[in-house]
């Protein structure tokens, strides 16, 4: 049944789950939320099965409809959510009941890039090499309604915040080594400490592109091939870092320095243009 | 066979058989991958001469993953891989570089047709697009460096060549490629139950057909 209609679809409107496995090693991109914390969190708040697809919304410009009662829950970036009920503010990580005909507005980026908005049972759409989520050619559009499944557990659990996003865009990401590290003088690991990463205005769910002035130069500069995975910092030629993200590619050619620990990876999924990082070798 | 052990996340082991591309090697590597079985581990991706493994951190340790591993005794397969027959219509608009290669190797059209399509290329792993496979063993007589400026537009289907690599494009992209024909072959199929037709460890041989025969055309 049709229980949702987009509106507007702002910058970037995409249905996400956990993403899509056993299918990288053809080339395959992972997909899936991009702040895997507050995805995995409003699924629980609902009581939804764990990895119920959600709709993931890209900073504010998002609209949409409800076509019948239902249960929602917003996570992730503050986007300004505003139900047009005399436009009451919703609050992040609570379940919220919308009634037929009312519609959710995403009006200001607060903090953060991504918001996650869940219904009660999940999205339905076509499972595709057994995942939901949409592929980075795809998108939501305005007038596409969206169906909902029926499979809610019924029983909500835990809370959500979203204190790991910073209104200043300011952040500390803790990293490893990654596989290529002794390609790099450890001279730089020490730099890194100090240097201050900004996103640049190249940032998609492929991949973050950072600017930063100090220089930092592999020993060699091309290796193999190999399989990277979200989190990876790649390190071209020119110097300027890449962070690998969802719908990235699997595999790639330049050095890996450093990888991005995975209980981070919810703040590289909310980073925007603008954003200033420090790494912490862990 | 020796392998450097990386724990670059906490859910993710990258097994390193050295940084070289060599066809033994490769076929360890995928050997050793398809042996793997154990409830543990999510995912399992083979690249030229790197293992990456998914796995769930609450199900098992490093340290029991790497027993695990170390355990194994992936046999390599004598027999050579299935051989998959690529239909190309060389040259005109659909290989618009063709002729360059040639000039450039100071030989005719034809010939670069003939070496191309003779030998029999080993899929070494898949990446970059979905489908898009990494193939060895191009003759050296046909190579060409890439373009300096890249095409905004490459049509899906076309068949290139890029320094001593050739491959074909999976889906339109951008890229640098030099394009010596096109084919109708679906690299990625994602309608189908099995989306991918091709594997690591197959073989792909192509096959000149002319224009006319392209039905697609």
């Amino acid at each position: 049944m049709d229980m949702i209609k987009i509106i507007l679809p702002g910058i970037y409107s995409s249905i996400q789950d956990n993403g899509r496995r056993g299918y990288r090693k053809f080339g395959m991109p992972l997909s899936g939320a991009m702040d895997p914390y507050a995805f995995r969190r409003g699924n629980l708040i609902l009581g939804n099965k764990p990895g119920s697809a959600a709709v993931e919304i890209t900073g504010h410009g998002f609209e949409c409809e409800f076509q019948g009662d239902a249960k929602i829950c917003v996570t992730g970036a503050d986007l300004g959510v505003e139900l047009k009920r005399g436009n009451k503010k919703i609050n992040l990580g609570k379940i919220i009941s919308v009634k037929k005909g009312e519609r959710l507005n995403f009006t200001r980026t607060v903090c953060g890039l991504r918001a996650y908005m869940h219904i009660a049972g999940g999205i339905d759409s076509a499972v595709r090499m057994g995942s939901r989520s949409m592929q980075r050619s795809e998108k939501l559009n305005a007038g596409d309604k969206l169906g909902v499944l029926e499979n809610s557990t019924g029983l909500s659990r835990g809370y959500y915040s979203n204190s790991y996003i910073e209104e200043s865009g300011d952040y500390i990401l803790r990293v490893r080594k990654g596989p290529d590290a002794n390609l790099f003088p450890d001279k730089y690991l020490k730099q890194l400490k100090k240097a201050v990463f900004t996103v640049s205005s190249y940032h998609d769910r492929m991949g973050i592109r950072l600017d930063h002035s100090i220089k930092i130069e592999p020993v060699v500069k091309s290796i193999v091939t190999k399989p990277v995975f979200p989190g990876c910092i790649q390190m071209p030629g020119n110097g300027s870092p890449i962070i690998i993200m969802n719908d990235g590619q699997t595999t790639g050619g330049y050095p890996i320095w450093v990888v991005i620990e995975k209980e981070d990876l919810r703040i590289a999924g909310q980073l925007k243009s603008g954003d200033n990082i420090k790494f912490l070798h862990v | 066979m020796h392998y450097k052990v990386f724990n670059p996340a906490e859910n993710y082991i990258l097994l390193d058989f050295g940084n070289k591309i060599d066809e033994k090697l490769n076929k360890y590597v995928i050997a050793l991958a398809e042996c793997i079985k154990h409830k543990a581990i999510i995912e399992i991706i083979p690249a030229y001469s790197n293992l990456l493994i998914e796995y769930d951190s609450n199900e098992i340790g490093v340290k029991a993953l790497k027993t695990y591993l170390k355990r194994l005794r992936p046999v390599i397969s004598e027999t050579q891989g299935k051989i998959i027959e690529i239909p190309v219509v060389y040259g005109g608009e659909y290989g618009p570089d063709l002729s360059f290669v040639a000039r450039r190797n100071g030989i005719s059209e034809e010939e670069v047709i003939s070496l191309h399509s003779s030998i029999i290329y080993r899929v070494y792993m898949l990446g970059f697009l979905p489908g898009f496979c990494y193939l060895g063993g191009m003759d050296s007589r046909i190579s060409c460096e890439r373009l300096e400026m890249p095409r905004l537009k490459i049509p899906k289907g076309s068949v290139g060549i890029a320094g001593m690599q050739t491959g074909i494009y999976p889906e339109a992209s951008p890229g640098g490629w030099r394009l010596i024909g096109r084919t109708a072959f679906e690299l990625f199929r994602p309608q189908e139950i099995e989306p991918f037709p091709i594997h690591a460890g197959d073989n792909v041989k192509f096959t000149p057909i002319s224009r006319e025969d392209a039905k697609w055309i």
